[in-house]
């Protein structure tokens, strides 16, 4: 496993996962960042690392490399989800419903210099700075399955780290029960925001403490090897693989610390289809749709969906 | 009438030459709407006589202020009241507060009685906040509708609704800030007041 912090289970092989374009310029970006080391990844800033410039940067060693890996990623391209796809087909309401339009409408959204407002049963409420945050996390990439409540999923390598390492350092109370996320808010720039008035924006997500701890529970600040796209949730999102898409919350504008179980978004809408917890159960209905199948990205063929999204050795105990 | 703090559909701020109106102090009630209208069904949000009534759409709004020999007001003329004599950004003030309007909160939180918080410098209640209010235009962008007569702006096929509810945010409850809907639509957030010429 290259670049894999860690590499138990349920990870997906980077092989499987990856196109071969975007593979490429996967290890492109890991290679000037000049800090590979082992299988740690280690990173300075997000600014410099996850720039377009570092992405693209040419080295000399990256020919030999990728022909190395060429066997593998002709044998999985009919398996992988094209960032193609995952950048083109996106749930972001904040933008409105259509998902073609989304990463044309999300360019607005001002995604340097973006803060965190740390709050609720924090021994220090704070402002984080989302560059220094990257600074002082330990970075790691991490493939994961992403199932859309929708019946359609992905298979996406992400950049980030742990959600527990982040909570480590925000220093809650041991009141806290619950970490609540919510989205910005600014129909200026999010026309859904505006249209769809009546909608009880920001958009709201949560998880209990315990599933927030969990080792799965991952903050991604990247994507196919680079900076997020807006439409994908930049700069900052959440990504809960066991959980529908929708708890895998995007460009997260607060953290708060609460006792009690927060309202959701989806919840607060529908509260007769969306419940709090969202685990993928392929064998109870959930919201419109029937949730034993699904639908790769790119695929025509259905695939039976699986308990927890296939992670149900890691993450069953949670709710035993 | 306008903010430059909102998008294009707020802009620009422009003068609109207003009559004389009067304009309800109170968002309408549940109990006076349901003397007009004894089948309504409440919100689970606003379930109190002295509760805004709310699932009505433009349609009931507008004929429940006729049958009040009123009308809805237009828009400059909701947007002029709730600014009050000073012109401000939110009917209680410059700055966003919620110790003097219902907004901000959580949506399980629902609305406050009609004669909730101070009024604002008009003498005119929750302008800011507690409940979306139908007004009586439709839909038109600024830069194409000269003055406010009203035929001209039928072009489009939504009406106006302004001032927030209980569970938006500050941007929402600026009383420069326009949104639309179809006026068919029932919501659980929308409610209305009226307006009288002067005789």
């Amino acid at each position: 496993m290259f670049g894999i912090k860690i590499s138990p289970a349920w990870d997906i092989s980077e092989n499987d996962a990856t196109p071969e374009e975007i593979y490429l310029n996967r290890r492109k970006f890991l290679e000037n960042t000049g800090k590979l080391g082992g299988n740690i990844l280690a990173f300075n800033t997000l600014s410099n690392l996850l720039t377009p410039k570092g992405v693209f940067a040419a080295s000399s060693s990256f020919s030999k490399s990728i022909s190395q890996n060429e066997t593998n990623l002709a044998d999985l391209r009919d398996r992988v989800t094209s960032e193609i796809l995952t950048s083109r087909y996106n749930n972001f309401y904040e933008f409105g419903t259509l998902k073609g339009d989304i990463s044309l409408l999300a360019k607005k959204l001002p995604v340097g210099e973006w803060t965190i407002k740390v709050e609720g049963l924090v021994h220090e409420p704070r402002i984080l700075d989302v560059d220094k945050i990257v600074q002082t996390m330990p970075l790691e990439q991490r493939v994961y399955r992403l199932r859309c409540v929708e019946t359609w999923s992905a298979i996406i390598p992400w950049s980030g780290f742990s959600l527990r390492e982040l909570i480590k350092i925000l220093n809650p109370l041991s009141t806290a029960r619950y970490i609540k996320f919510k989205t910005f808010v600014d129909p200026n720039i999010a026309p859904g925001q505006k249209k769809r008035f009546w909608e009880p924006w920001p958009y709201v997500e949560g998880l209990s403490m315990s599933e927030a701890m969990h080792n799965l529970a991952f903050v991604a600040v990247g994507m196919y090897g680079h900076q997020l796209n807006p439409q994908n949730g930049a700069p900052i999102r959440l990504v809960v693989p066991w959980k529908y898409g929708f708890k895998s919350i995007k460009s997260i504008d607060v953290i708060e610390f609460v006792k009690d179980r927060p309202n959701t978004f989806w919840q607060t809408v529908s509260p007769l289809e969306y419940d709090f917890w969202a685990n993928v159960e392929p064998d109870v209905p959930y919201a419109k749709w029937d949730q034993r199948f699904e639908v790769l990205l790119g695929k025509t063929k259905k695939e039976k969906t699986m308990l927890y999204n296939g992670y149900a050795a890691q993450v069953a105990k949670l709710y035993s | 009438m306008g903010t430059e703090e909102g998008t294009e559909v707020e802009r620009p701020v422009h003068k609109v030459y207003l009559g004389e109106f009067r304009i309800s102090r109170f968002e309408v009630s549940n109990l006076e709407f349901e003397i007009f209208q004894p089948s309504h069904t409440r919100s689970v949000s606003s379930p109190c006589d002295q509760c805004p009534v709310t699932m009505i759409n433009w349609f009931e709004a507008s004929s429940y202020c006729k049958n009040k020999n009123g009308r809805l007001p237009s828009e400059a003329e909701w947007e002029k009241a709730a600014r009050g004599p000073a012109g401000y950004r939110y009917s209680f003030g410059e700055n966003p507060d919620q110790s003097k309007s219902n907004f901000g909160y959580e949506f399980q939180v629902g609305v406050k009685a009609v004669n909730s918080f101070q009024p604002n410098g008009f003498g005119l209640y929750n302008m800011s906040g507690n409940v979306w209010e139908w007004v009586d235009d439709w839909f038109s962008f600024y830069a194409k509708a000269k003055r406010e007569t009203r035929s001209e702006m039928m072009v489009f096929n939504e009406k106006i609704l302004r001032g927030g509810s209980w569970y938006n945010t500050a941007y929402y409850v600026n009383v420069g800030m326009r949104f639309k809907l179809n006026p068919d639509i029932k919501l659980n957030s929308i409610g209305f007041r009226c307006a009288w010429d002067i005789q």
